[in-house]
């Protein structure tokens, strides 16, 4: 919980200023336009400003995401029991650390990179056009 | 009076005589941040540049510094500093801090350095793109055609202007690392976050502490982010 906490609040911060970026990014003009072309403000947003910015915010949004994941591994020291906070558990068993954070951090690289595919992938169904 | 002098005291507040002690961390929290930070980001400016020049380069460095990026740094403090023992060499926790955080950090700037794939906003990814990828390839074609070697032409021509393009995304990193350096407290170096929670241990007053710590930490980067503000401000063509 704490350490879900910690992530959503650090996350937010960063995501706030990749969408900042975003917003800043669309041209004040669209707005104005869509608004002369009768539309709502919200239809505005919904329609014409979002699906720019989200757009141009999704490669940040991926590498905060992986970002994320790998900044869960600190769970570990608060006594979370995530990958690393049982990786950290099992080698106190045995006191062979070396080897059970190998092949946690083989885990992570695989997680990671799957994520990275996965957007990829997502990316080339949606931005199409 | 004589109730008090009778029971054992565990616990001693927090007082003002700890501060130096908290000083003497963030020093720690300093020296190793800055080594590691200077020294990676020359390798990752040699390494963005091999990145850059070279097909092969690509394939095998981009490849083992993608590892580094993917890999949580506390995963890596660990494997590293549980790796020498097992051959036979003790390594200090300082030493082992100090080399992982440096291949950390030329890992973050070689991918700054050589451009293109850093997102470090949707709006810095927009207008610039770091490094060498910064630099027109008219504008190298040119200095190629007035005569300049190859060296001459990354030295005077692309250094100036990527380095000048590669700064918001450097600075970025050197804060991210000096914030990171708190994970080295793992390996037992006595650093912020380590007196913090010997001090935290000691007075039971983890709120206090904690704040004092993320004071000096503020401390510790404010100034970094100001002075490359004024850098980059200096370095604005005219």
């Amino acid at each position: 919980m704490i350490v879900l906490c910690g992530l959503a609040f650090n996350n937010a911060g960063y995501l706030a200023e990749n969408f900042r970026g975003g917003f800043q990014a669309i041209p004040k003009a669209q707005y104005n336009a869509a608004r002369c072309l009768g539309m709502s403000a919200s239809q505005t947003y919904l329609r014409i400003i979002i699906p720019q910015v989200f757009k141009l915010v999704y490669y940040p949004m991926t590498n905060q995401m992986v970002w994320a994941v790998l900044m869960s591994s600190l769970g570990m020291l608060v006594g979370f029991r995530e990958l690393s906070g049982e990786t950290q558990f099992l080698a106190s068993n045995t006191f062979r650390l070396f080897e059970f954070f190998l092949v946690a951090a083989v885990f992570y690289y695989v997680l990671v990179k799957a994520i990275l595919v996965a957007a990829h992938l997502l990316s080339r169904r949606l931005f199409t056009y | 009076m004589s109730e008090s002098a009778s029971t054992i005291q565990f616990f001693t507040s927090f007082s003002v005589n700890d501060l130096p002690f908290l000083a003497q961390a963030a020093g720690g929290t300093l020296l190793i941040s800055i080594i590691s930070i200077s020294i990676g980001s020359v390798f990752g400016c040699l390494f963005g540049w091999a990145l850059y020049a070279s097909k092969y380069a690509r394939y095998i460095l981009g490849s083992i510094l993608d590892i580094f990026r993917s890999v949580p740094l506390i995963i890596q403090l660990l494997l590293f500093f549980n790796f020498f023992p097992i051959l036979g060499i003790p390594l200090e926790p300082f030493a082992a801090g100090c080399i992982v955080l440096t291949v950390y950090t030329s890992a973050l700037v070689a991918q700054v350095a050589r451009g293109g794939t850093v997102y470090t906003s949707a709006l810095v990814a927009q207008v610039a793109r770091g490094g060498i990828e910064a630099v027109p390839e008219s504008m190298r074609r040119a200095s190629r055609s007035l005569g300049m070697s190859y060296f001459q032409d990354m030295r005077y021509v692309v250094w100036p202007i990527g380095a000048r393009a590669m700064l918001p995304a450097w600075t970025g990193v050197a804060l991210g690392v000096l914030k990171d350096s708190a994970l080295v407290s793992v390996l037992g170096y006595l650093e912020l976050l380590r007196a913090s929670q010997i001090l935290i241990t000691r007075t039971q007053e983890p709120f206090i502490i904690l704040a004092i710590v993320g004071a000096f930490y503020f401390a510790l980067s404010y100034p970094i982010g100001k002075i490359t503000a004024r850098l980059e401000q200096r370095w604005q063509y005219d």
